[in-house]
């Protein structure tokens, strides 16, 4: 779930694929029948956020329609995320898409952005940005440095890093660093970062200047002129046992006005007793078709389009992502590894985990993230073979492009080892989530995989 | 005034409106007409049954006018404030939020106050369960003996987390889950008043959804409600709710365990184009094969009494001729595969080759037709005697059965030893000509063992002992071979190829011929360790035991 930040929000038709859950909140804005509390669950990446934003657009609109205007002061307010009505808490690492457009226009020129960046990452403000997006609709995903905000011992404080960051004058480069660090750090007043885990201090606190910026303290300011108090909780399986708990009274009856959301991707990680007070929103994935027309509308071309919303699985932030010479140069990669992975060729598999552990990333969430991003490529590789083994029409075919050298392949390897062969690979992806070696648990798979290949003879094609 | 929600708007004001929770209600209507009212109760159960909502009722009907009354008048001053929740005596603790030791000490020394306006002070504690250990300690005085106008009132839905000394000092109440006919009813209720026109099927798939609470029951309505004066389509409503339709089960189900694979794609594809995310539908698999498990084993469906007798029928046709162990195995690949979803970065192709390994794998038999079949085997072996007939026999069997049960098919391999092929006359020879596939099954199965035995070549054959020769450079190697556990694998290769027991000696070059101290202690043909260990009869005693040759010792002669 990423920070839309500065992303014109136009209207419900803006979240692709929802428009059964788009109406359905229509009609409950219509018929006046808003509950205070809901749950948007769902897979990442879908327009969870999106929505919750439009949603608050709309509910506080002033124009009082059940679609925002996006004209009104209201609507240009929660939409930049700054409004004293909103509050959103998010966690630190999921960072930002900042388009493209923006960052330049707060830099000068492109070339400076890029400079700017990269002397940002030098002085540790920022994680190395990572662009996505097409023509005019580029962006780069920032996340910023979760040191330079949560100080030992202290409250979470974007001051310091500003202060550090006026400080940088003199050359042009420093200068558009400070002036984009500046703006990626001042942040809209509607967010409140926390980082790894959300703790009681997201409900309530002791102190009257925290309480402020607490649910339960936002929440009981007085109202805002017949507009809604909303709140948006992001990655809501953050908040520890104690603050769900504490949230359970307000969640039950909060407040006159007040709008809770709670944003998550797997419900069953709250306590039964949060998810029984709110009203359960199930956001499913994105129909292929309907993602790949998203795709093309914004400049994907036909076939990388149909490509990326297949290796998405319904996913529209990771559709978005994907880039295009990346949808060439990993399907080179990937037949290559196929071809190691059948024959057995354990030195090229070894050779292969070390290339594909980027080990030139050095923050692990992000490296991570990149070496499953390849594994998927595998996976969708394998359960296409596996899916021609078992006479799947070609239009069930991720890679349906490359139906032709499918069947052959397809035939490499008998179905039963080309099954354990794709288990390896989901295997090994899955366990990148838990604290383990990149780099070992590649090994580990390519020794995984030649020791399942050599059980058997490949069958020459 | 902004929208109330139904299960705030519909809270039961009354110990009578309490639905699901009779054995709370009668108790404590007799308690409080008796006026035998406890100073301390502790509520417990899952949520949204209606804890929080009875200790509202009891503070009312002690703090009410008519007081202390079962059915509080609601019209009286204290009854209005407790139900809006600025009444002075009634006092409703966010335990969750207030958890420390500090409040514990601060609510301590308010007890002593009289109430300002009515009879009894009652301390509603929600939550309680986030109290901290330090807080419950300093809360056991004041519960045992507080002062007599206190109630104290907890309710949690955690109770044990909760130390036993504060629960011996409460009177404790289990609520219930509430039946699906219950909160049917309550529902029905509920949209007559808001005069809403909700189908009775709507209703039961909501109540069914709750899962035994009510609240969650009435938020789901809302949410069905909220799809307004157009009768929302139950395919909509089901969207909404989460749950995949029966008829979509119903198929992918029994096209998963029929084995009817271009289908069960068809099927999965179908569920994606309509945005379904697949770990839901698996979750909503996993039950539905709940289902057909309990109509399959349970004859009577009086497990199933949530269900219709149509529903009931419906579950029996589908899993008609599908044996339960195949249902089980099924239910164990799914709810192996569930949890791993949720964390990959590719649920949908997880699910899909899981559900197609398991639908391209043949359907276990049960356990009954096996042991049946196994049963008229025995017989015919019985009556053919041994010889030709008892082995084409086992063999067709078996070519059956390979693969119902893949566990036998090991067990079996020692016997097929004996009783395999034809026993032709071995000579060194025919050693030779299949050592190459000696050598590539040992690799396949262990490789550096099978490198090991590369380097030696059959020398000779004595008496079924294969004599196996290393160059001198090689007696690792041969010593290698001859580890024990190495040693039996390479029998057993050699043995099935050869088509009946063969053991094993290793030489190398030099010390080569009979009698030689050779690369290992058992290399004595005829005498040695090899010899005996690859005698049937000794090898049925070696497995048996888990044995090993150490030395063979001859008998001395009686009479010594």
């Amino acid at each position: 779930m990423n920070d839309l930040r500065g992303r014109e929000i136009m209207g419900w038709n803006d979240v692709i694929g929802h428009d059964h859950l788009a109406g359905w909140f229509r009609r409950q804005i219509l018929s006046d029948r808003l509950a205070h509390a809901y749950l948007f669950e769902g897979p990442a990446g879908v327009g969870k956020k999106q929505m919750a934003l439009i949603f608050a657009q709309a509910v506080n609109c002033s124009r009082g329609d059940a679609d925002p205007c996006g004209e009104c002061p209201s609507c240009g307010r929660v939409g930049a995320q700054d409004d004293p009505g909103l509050m959103i808490y998010r966690d630190i690492d999921e960072g930002s898409w900042i388009p493209r457009k923006k960052a330049i226009e707060w830099a000068g020129s492109e070339d400076l952005l890029l400079d700017a960046y990269a002397y940002l990452v030098d002085a540790g403000f920022l994680n190395p940005p990572v662009p996505g997006g097409r023509g005019s609709d580029r962006w780069d995903r920032v996340v910023l440095s979760a040191e330079k905000i949560f100080r030992r011992g202290r409250a979470p404080s974007l001051s310091q890093a500003l202060e550090d960051l006026s400080g940088l004058e003199g050359d042009k480069v420093p200068e558009a660093a400070g002036r984009v660090g500046t703006q990626l750090f001042r942040g809209p007043q509607s967010l409140v970062y926390y980082r790894k885990s959300m703790g009681i201090d997201l409900v309530t606190a002791r102190s009257r200047t925290e309480e402020a910026r607490t649910i339960r303290g936002f929440l009981s300011r007085k109202r805002l002129g017949g507009r809604r108090k909303i709140v948006i909780v992001d990655d809501a399986h953050k908040m520890t046992e104690e603050a769900q708990n504490s949230l359970l009274k307000t969640l039950e009856e909060p407040p006159q006005d007040s709008l809770l959301i709670l944003v998550l991707d797997c419900a069953s990680e709250l306590l039964p007793t949060i998810r029984s007070r709110c009203q359960r929103v199930g956001f499913g994935i994105i129909p292929a078709d309907v993602l790949a027309g998203a795709l093309e509308n914004r400049g994907f071309e036909r076939e990388e389009a149909q490509w990326a919303a297949g290796t998405s699985s319904g996913r529209f932030a990771r559709a978005l992502g994907s880039r295009r010479e990346d949808s060439v140069v990993a399907r080179e990669e990937i037949l290559h590894t196929w071809r190691e992975i059948y024959g057995g060729d354990l030195a090229g598999l070894m050779g292969e985990a070390g290339f594909l552990a980027h080990e030139e990333i050095p923050e692990r969430g992000a490296r991570v993230r990149r070496v499953r991003e390849q594994l998927d490529g595998l996976i969708l590789w394998l359960r296409d073979l596996l899916f021609v083994v078992h006479g799947a029409s070609r239009d069930l075919l991720v890679n349906a492009d490359l139906a032709d050298s499918l069947s052959r392949e397809s035939r490499r390897l008998p179905p039963q080892v080309l099954e354990q062969v794709f288990w390896a690979v989901a295997e090994t992806s899955r366990r990148l989530d838990r604290n383990v070696d990149v780099r070992l648990a590649l090994e580990g798979m390519a020794l995984t995989l030649v020791s399942i290949v050599k059980d058997r003879e490949v069958v020459p094609v | 005034m902004s929208y109330i929600v139904m299960a705030r708007k519909y809270r039961p004001q009354t110990l009578d409106e309490l639905v699901g929770q009779e054995h709370v209600a009668r108790t404590l209507t007799n308690a409080i007409a008796s006026g035998r009212i406890a100073h301390a109760y502790l509520f417990t159960g899952p949520r949204g049954v209606g804890k929080t909502t009875t200790a509202r009722i009891l503070a009312k009907a002690v703090d009410c006018v008519e007081g202390p009354t079962p059915s509080p008048c609601g019209k009286c001053d204290p009854c209005i404030e407790i139900a809006e929740g600025r009444s002075l005596d009634v006092i409703e603790i966010d335990g969750a939020s207030n958890r420390g030791i500090d409040e514990m000490r601060d609510l301590r020394e308010r007890v002593r106050y009289a109430p300002p306006g009515g009879r009894r002070k009652v301390y509603i504690i929600d939550e309680v369960h986030m109290l901290t250990t330090e807080a419950f300690n300093a809360l056991l005085k004041t519960l045992e003996e507080p002062p007599p106008h206190v109630l104290f009132i907890f309710a949690t839905t955690a109770p044990q987390k909760i130390p036993l000394t504060i629960l011996s000092r409460c009177q404790r109440f289990d609520f219930r889950r509430i039946p699906v006919a219950t909160i049917v009813e309550r529902l029905a209720g509920i949209a007559r008043s808001e005069s809403l026109e909700v189908d009775s099927g709507v209703l039961e798939r909501v109540a069914r959804k709750a899962d035994g609470s009510m609240r969650d029951a009435e938020s789901l309505l809302d949410q069905v409600v909220a799809f307004g004066g157009e009768k929302a389509a139950e395919a909509d409503v089901l969207r909404l709710l989460g749950v995949v339709e029966h008829d979509s089960l119903f198929s992918l189900g029994e096209h998963l365990l029929r084995r009817d694979l271009t289908r069960l794609l068809i099927d999965l594809d179908e569920l994606t184009r309509m945005g379904w995310d697949l770990s839901t539908v698996v979750g909503g698999l996993i039950e539905h094969l709940r289902n057909l498990l309990v109509a399959r084993i349970d004859r009577d469906a009086t497990s199933l009494a949530d269900f219709t007798p149509e529903e009931v029928d419906r579950y029996r046709a589908s899993v008609e001729g599908i044996s339960e162990e195949d249902l089980i195995r099924c239910l164990g690949m799914l709810t192996e595969l569930e949890p791993g979803m949720k964390r990959s970065s590719q649920p949908r192709a997880l699910a899909e080759v899981a559900l197609l390994g398991f639908a391209s794998r043949p359907a276990a038999g049960s356990l009954k037709d096996l042991v049946h079949r196994l049963e008229s085997l025995e017989k015919k072996l019985g009556a053919a005697g041994d010889g030709d007939c008892g082995n084409s026999s086992a063999a067709s069997t078996e070519g059956r059965e390979e693969n119902s049960a893949e566990i036998v098919t090991e067990e079996q391999e020692p016997e097929v030893e004996e009783t395999g092929p034809p026993q032709r006359d071995l000579g060194l020879e025919s050693i030779q000509e299949i050592w190459e596939r000696v050598v590539t099954e040992v690799k396949s199965r262990k490789m550096s063992l099978g490198m090991f035995l590369a380097a030696g070549r059959p020398d000779g054959l004595d008496q079924g002992v294969l004599r196996v020769l290393f160059s001198d450079g090689e007696q690792y190697h041969a010593e290698q071979v001859m580890y024990r556990q190495n040693r039996d694998l390479v029998c057993q290769v050699l043995s099935k190829l050869a088509g009946r027991p063969v053991g094993i000696v290793c030489h190398s070059e030099e010390k080569k011929g009979p009698g030689a101290p050779g690369a290992s202690e058992s290399a004595h043909p005829g005498s040695g360790a090899g010899d005996l260990a690859s005698a049937p009869g000794a090898r049925k005693l070696m497995s048996a035991f888990d044995a090993e040759v150490v030395r063979v010792v001859n008998r001395p002669e009686k009479g010594r």
